[in-house]
């Protein structure tokens, strides 16, 4: 059931087969959810974090006219809300994009385990400051980045996240995501989005239509959106 | 809700917008086409050019054009020499 998140964790550091049972131990139970729904509102009390399982959910922020910032996006493997653990409240929602389905880890068993394995808290510890280099990668395309840079660095993103996941061939990955969705994550307007996906295209780069993601050239695509992998910590080493 | 279609045509060719959106009324759809027009603008101008000659169709769910704007009137425009219009 949590083998991406495992797949997630190995990519980074040495989890151990004694690590391995006592992280599966921590899974409360299984839910469904579908797309669309706000599945954590914003200051409201928790005592549960959230793993992705499967599907893709987002963070955001919204004003009062509706306009809404997507603030990073999750993939099956990520834990939606690890930072809950210590916050007991968000100060953003989560949101369901696709159907998902994810795993209930309640907080208490959390502190259990990092008691009892130290190494397990220092690697959820960098798993949130994963999300925050992640975070800090998506404040330089919303603040500096042209539109076609935001989209591909964001296509090239995910590639890397879903490859590590097993979710992505050496082609491409399947995205069910509208154009509104990148839209919101990319500070952008969908109108403006489909234009410059059609620059993308044009350009022999990559093509993303009806919920899939092609990559035409790599190399091309990383080097519009001066992507580097390094933010995304993919070396494996004891942490 | 009504699915509305944003088809754009300007200097770099027509841009047809295969997905849609669903959105209350026609009112709300051409909001999102102004929208859509300015944030283009904003960005093409940032890099330097000011390309007002385009237009966006309004489609619906059956593809029919309901309202084609013209891109520069999703603007007040002051140029120097001439009148506020």
């Amino acid at each position: 059931m949590i083998e991406r998140h495992l797949l997630k964790l190995r990519a980074r550091d040495e989890i151990s087969d004694e690590e391995e049972r006592a992280i599966r131990a921590v899974v409360a139970r299984a839910e469904e959810v579908p797309a669309d729904k706000v599945y954590i509102r914003h200051d409201v009390l928790l005592d549960t974090c959230t793993l992705l399982l499967d599907g893709i959910m987002c963070r955001y922020k919204d004003l009062r006219n509706g306009e809404r910032q997507i603030t990073e996006l999750h993939v099956a493997g990520d834990f939606v809300d690890l930072h809950s653990f210590t916050l007991k409240r968000l100060d953003h929602d989560i949101m369901a994009l696709t159907p998902c389905v994810v795993a209930i880890v309640p907080h208490e068993r959390i502190l259990e385990l990092t008691e009892r394995f130290p190494h397990l808290a220092r690697v959820y510890w960098f798993g949130t400051n994963l999300d925050a280099a992640i975070h800090r990668e998506w404040e330089l395309s919303l603040g500096r980045r042209t539109a076609a840079a935001r989209i591909a660095h964001l296509l090239c993103e995910l590639f890397v996240r879903l490859g590590l996941v097993g979710l992505a061939t050496n082609k491409g990955y399947d995205l069910p995501l509208t154009q509104t969705d990148l839209a919101e994550c990319l500070g952008l307007t969908p109108v403006h989005v489909n234009r410059m996906l059609k620059e993308l295209r044009e350009q022999g780069l990559v093509e993303f239509a009806s919920g899939h993601v092609d990559i035409r050239n790599w190399e091309g695509l990383q080097r519009i959106a001066e992507f580097s992998p390094s933010y995304l910590y993919l070396e494996r080493r004891s942490r | 809700m009504p699915r509305y279609y944003f088809h754009i045509r300007n200097g770099s060719g027509f841009i047809r917008d295969e997905e849609g959106r669903e959105l209350p009324d026609e009112a709300v759809a051409r909001d999102e086409a102004l929208k859509g027009i300015r944030s283009i603008i904003s960005s093409e101008a940032s890099g330097g050019l000011l390309d007002l000659t385009g237009e966006l169709d309004i489609a619906d769910a059956q593809d029919e054009v309901i309202e084609t704007l013209r891109f520069d009137e999703a603007f007040q425009l002051r140029l120097p020499g001439s009148r506020t219009s």
